[in-house]
């Protein structure tokens, strides 16, 4: 390949590189462990609203009542299918944050519980997909596609500039005195054999975060304004049952609308059904669930009527015959960005690839700050520029606030349980707090110190999630708890805080004893 | 030696330059070619337009054709000529669209 075509991309790479790395780490760090959202919610949820639950044949009696007791709940409800036969139902109230559960005493009364169980899991999803960038979800998904565009470019530079050189440097990880070679092996093995994740990905947000504007302009130029019928026609989510004049309201049992799915498609497993206008004409289901077999949208869900137990929409129903072959692709470019397919096994490859995908972006920043570097002459280590104290700064500030924020964050939705009015009001508080003060710290006490400093913070408040389960078993009288269904998250906690511990004496010790003339040493200025 | 090494350094001077404008041609022109492919795939393949999902599947054929444009307008030699070459390739890619959209869209 030519030099100079080398040297183009090599400036493109860079400069996308860095503009988009930091918001795709903490996008990538963010849906790593969004990969276990239902876990994550089943260890913030507090062992009384595992109680809330009563046999699905009860299901009819709970949802008439509860209706008849709570209008809001016609708005919207949600009965979930719990394991061993037994199920859930749920409800928002305007105005108010927590949800609101019902059940049956002994004597068939309806009882309703407010929940006040933390909504981190979800808090982290939004982070996840928006970077956590200020103005609300609709900016931050718009700002993450155009960041998804720089991505794109990133990843198409980044392998022309590799491919020269790409059977000699793909299996040499050169670990040795020259740290800047090592670490572009590194950076080099793991963007290359997690290639097509990283399409998936780039494409993928591109497309969710645009696609209001790929739309308004296609519907002129191709569709020539009819586009916008036909997606409400074809709107999975949401539609109105068709309306029988004088027709009853009254809802069929759960287990029907369960049995109508599984007519459809057998093997799939409805877990929650979502009801809409309950009780008015126009009434719909909706029946999410899983069937690992298949690449589906969402796990795949299909829309009923919940009176009759018609199904109105079952285009992404995996294993239904109702989708057509571009229903299969349109499942398969939304199951492959969130690995909704093939069960536990994929769960944890995507978990593994997306915290590859935050190295590869930290990575990137630590190889832009290193070609920088101006080496040592003489005895005194020289000043670096000022664009990479900058850097050096920012990179180990947004990275490890970002780290430390979420994990400070899901342990609050243990420790603050039952103690705050509003738990979703101080997630977001103590994510921001967290992150953007250590920002400000690694500015303050510039990369060298801020990064060992800021990895102890890490290690401290990741080691607090297994503390506050540990504190829950023993002492229950806290008003914490341990939930062994979600022991995992304490696991992966407990050795995330290892893995954190092991980077803060490696750090450190470099600082301490490695080559002083770089941004990383102790006795680099900070600025 | 000397007449060797003029070769490349002339070339790197010549792809190295309109940043500004090649970006600018790449992220017009991608755009404007991911659309009208889009609209080529939904008018020529089987099915009406408004058949099931297939608005879903173009409109998902836009980032990648967006991304490749973008990341091959670097390689025009200059500003000038990444914008009249996308230029012209989205006149040619929406001449198309229209006879598309005219003699088969049903």
């Amino acid at each position: 390949m030519r030099s100079d075509v080398i040297r183009v991309y090599k400036t493109v790479h860079t400069w996308t590189g860095i503009v988009a790395g930091l918001a795709l780490f903490i996008a990538f760090y963010a849906g790593a462990v969004t990969m276990f959202k239902d876990t994550l919610n089943e260890w913030v949820t507090p062992p009384a609203a595992h109680a809330e639950v009563f046999p699905l044949a009860q299901a009819p009696a709970v949802i008439e009542q509860t209706l008849a007791a709570h209008p809001a709940a016609r708005r919207q409800f949600t009965l979930r299918i719990e394991p061993a036969g037994a199920a859930s139902l749920s409800w928002r109230e305007p105005g108010k944050p927590q949800r609101f559960a019902a059940t049956l005493d002994a004597t068939g009364k309806l009882e309703t519980h407010a929940r006040g169980a933390s909504n981190a899991a979800s808090f982290i999803d939004v982070l996840h997909m928006t970077a956590g960038i200020p103005g609300g979800f609709d900016v931050g998904m718009g700002v993450m596609a155009v960041v998804s565009l720089l991505y794109g470019l990133a990843l198409v530079s980044g392998v022309i500039v590799l491919l020269p050189s790409l059977i000699k440097d793909l299996f040499a990880l050169r670990v040795g005195k020259n740290l800047k070679r090592m670490w572009l092996d590194a950076h080099n093995v793991v963007g290359i054999l997690s290639l097509p994740f990283h399409v998936v990905m780039a494409l993928s947000v591109v497309a969710f975060g645009l696609s209001d504007t790929i739309f308004s302009v296609q519907d002129r130029v191709i569709y020539g304004g009819t586009l916008s019928a036909t997606v409400q026609a074809q709107n999975p989510y949401y539609a109105k049952a068709p309306v029988v004049p004088g027709g009853s309201t009254t809802l069929a049992s759960p287990l029907q609308i369960v049995a109508a799915v599984k007519q459809h498609a057998p093997e799939f497993e409805p877990a929650e059904l979502i009801y809409r206008g309950a009780g008015a004409p126009g009434a719909t289901v909706f029946v999410g669930g899983d069937d690992p077999r298949y690449l589906a949208r969402s796990g795949g869900f299909a829309l009923l009527d919940p009176v009759t137990g018609r199904v109105l929409n079952a285009q992404f129903l995996p294993g239904a015959a109702d989708g057509n072959a571009w229903s299969a692709a349109t499942s398969a470019f939304f199951a492959l960005h969130f690995g909704s397919y093939g069960g536990e096994p994929i769960q944890w490859g995507y978990f593994f690839l997306g915290l590859a995908g935050a190295f590869l972006f930290y990575s990137g920043n630590l190889l832009w700050i290193e070609s920088r570097r101006k080496l040592e002459r003489g005895t005194d280590a020289p000043r670096q520029r000022h664009a990479t104290y900058f850097m050096a700064a920012l990179t180990v500030g947004v990275t490890l606030g970002c780290v430390a924020g979420i994990s400070a964050t899901l342990a609050a939705g243990k420790l603050l349980n039952g103690r705050v009015a509003d738990l979703s009001a101080w997630h977001a508080r103590i994510y921001y707090a967290v992150f953007l003060a250590s920002i400000a710290w690694a500015f303050v006490r510039g990369g060298a110190r801020g990064s060992v400093e800021l990895l102890a913070l890490t290690t401290g408040v990741t080691l607090l999630i297994p503390v506050a389960s540990a504190v829950g078993w023993l002492f229950p009288s806290t008003g914490m708890w341990f939930e062994p269904a979600a022991a995992g998250v304490d696991v992966c906690a407990l050795i995330g805080a290892g893995c954190f511990a092991w980077m803060l004496r490696a750090t450190a010790k470099r600082a301490a004893t490695g080559r002083q003339d770089s941004v990383w040493g102790y006795s680099a200025r900070t600025r | 030696m000397t007449l060797k090494t003029v070769g490349p350094s002339k070339e790197r001077n010549t792809l190295s330059r309109d940043w500004l404008s090649k970006t600018l041609a790449g992220v017009a022109g991608g755009f404007g070619l991911g659309i009208a492919a889009s609209g080529l795939l939904a008018c020529l393949t089987p099915g009406a337009l408004d058949v099931q999902n297939k608005f879903q599947v173009a409109m998902w054929l836009v980032p990648p054709v967006w991304i490749g444009v973008m990341s091959a307008s670097f390689m025009f030699r200059s500003g000038v000529r990444a914008w009249a070459w996308l230029g012209g390739a989205n006149v040619a890619g929406f001449a198309m669209l229209a006879l598309a959209r005219h003699f088969f869209t049903r």
